[in-house]
């Protein structure tokens, strides 16, 4: 029994509610792109759902995750700013962490202390953020390409579409195997569900966090 | 000048902006992607080509910006042999035309450009082959006959077009493609070319050419695509 954790609740706070909304917009909204743009791609998948319903889908959920990060923003620029503030630097803990390698992204055993998100969770926010404005870049070329055939540019906007989507798609195989089955990350997916995380797995694995939030008396 | 101390613990912490190269880099990479890939054209379409067929009839093939698409596997096969186009319906003159026949039909060449629904395009695409008129001339559709059937190899992928359609310039039944006989996944012997309209009205593996009377949905548009696929519209009702 860590004697740290003596007279401290149990379980510490680690997002907010608007960062929970947002985390589960854009997965609801990935999902609902995913599985429109396949029906709009695979002839096969064509008639499971027509194009006219998998457009308006896809094009609606790609405003819809716009519209509801952008009014996430401007009412709690605090929460959405955070997550950006995080991913776009990193420090020299983080560095080390990353030299540690692949044993050190599954067994945090011996790693440098992490803050609120580790090095690994850092870069890849920053490249998905990074997938999703090619995505709605190329998107939008593909939309309007679709009156102006010169924007089109060949298949240059089809193509890179492809690929950002199958690199995005990689990377959220990968997220939702730390989540949901990597018995040392696992418990993190209580956090992104209801907020607050294990404080004895979270001074574990974002030692430094912890330790800034209980010197804030949290 | 002083000396730094040699494990400084900084704060508030260094920040080294990896991830803003990370995601500023991301975003150039999908740039010069755009730029490069327009020019090559196709080339990522084999990597998807293995989850295409998994979903089920479709092949994705890289070939110099095309895509490649099908409805049944596996795409027909041409037998110069074999190989009969008939066109019938509501003519004078109904035919069967073998493939000598075919290449004894006076043809032209045109160059002009495809467009895909799905939002790709190929430019300056070679074609050659048989004007509407010189068929319409040959089997001499009635006066009632205002629609024109494709019936694909590639049973049962069929379209329509209004006769004033099939009448339009740079409207033609294509054997070449690019200075060389039309290849299997591009719709061999024959296909429809309308630069006019979305690549779906072009049927590939015509096999038969059939006068109608009455407007009939086409594939793709009794799966809700626009019968008029005019190339700058939506496509779909």
């Amino acid at each position: 029994m860590p004697t740290a954790d003596a007279g401290r609740p149990r379980r510490i706070r680690r997002f907010s509610r608007v960062q929970i909304a947002a985390h589960l917009l854009l997965a609801v909204a990935f999902l609902a792109m995913l599985w429109t743009g396949m029906c709009l791609y695979f002839p096969g998948l064509a008639e499971v759902m027509g194009r006219p319903l998998a457009k308006s889908v896809h094009l609606w959920s790609s405003g819809a995750l716009i519209a509801g990060l952008a009014v996430m923003a401007v009412f709690r620029p605090r929460d959405l700013g955070r997550v950006v503030r995080e991913a776009e630097a990193l420090d020299r803990d983080d560095v080390a962490w990353l030299r540690g390698g692949p044993r050190r992204v599954v067994d945090h055993r011996g790693a440098p202390e992490q803050g609120w998100l580790n090095a690994g969770q850092k870069l890849s926010t920053a490249v998905m953020l990074g997938l999703l404005v090619v995505l709605y870049g190329t998107g939008l070329v593909m939309w309007l390409g679709a009156g102006v055939t010169w924007l089109r540019i060949g298949s240059g906007a089809v193509d890179v579409h492809d690929l950002a989507t199958i690199l995005f798609v990689l990377l959220v195989l990968g997220h939702l195997y730390l989540a949901l089955l990597h018995r040392a990350t696992r418990p993190a997916l209580r956090g992104i569900v209801t907020g607050d995380v294990d404080r004895e797995w979270a001074r574990a694995n974002h030692g430094r966090w912890v330790r800034e939030m209980e010197e804030q008396g949290r | 000048m002083t000396t730094p101390p040699e494990h400084p613990t900084p704060t508030p912490r260094e920040r080294i902006p990896i991830g803003r190269a990370a995601f500023l880099g991301t975003i150039a990479l999908g740039a010069v992607g755009v730029a490069a890939l327009s020019r090559l054209g196709g080339g990522v379409g084999g990597l998807i080509a293995d989850a295409g067929s998994a979903v089920g009839a479709s092949g994705i093939v890289p070939t110099s910006g095309w895509r490649i698409y099908n409805v049944q596997d596996p795409m027909p096969t041409f037998d110069s042999a074999s190989y009969e186009l008939v066109v019938d319906g509501a003519v004078a003159n109904p035919v069967r035309l073998s493939w000598a026949d075919v290449q004894a039909t006076p043809m032209e060449e045109q160059v002009c450009d495809f467009h895909c629904v799905t939002g790709w395009s190929v430019y300056d695409v070679t074609f050659r082959g048989i004007r509407p008129q010189t068929l319409i001339d040959l089997v001499q559709p009635k006066p009632s006959a205002q629609h024109v059937n494709f019936q694909s190899l590639e049973e049962p992928y069929f379209d329509q077009l209004t006769l004033e359609q099939f009448l339009l310039p740079e409207v033609m039944l294509a054997v070449d493609m690019d200075g060389a006989p039309l290849t299997r996944p591009h719709g061999s012997p024959m296909r429809l070319v309308i630069p006019q309209m979305y690549g779906y009205k072009g049927v590939k593996w015509v096999g038969r050419i059939t006068f109608e009377e009455e407007p009939t949905l086409g594939y793709w548009e009794t799966r809700g695509y626009a019968a008029d696929a005019w190339v700058g519209t939506d496509a779909y009702r």
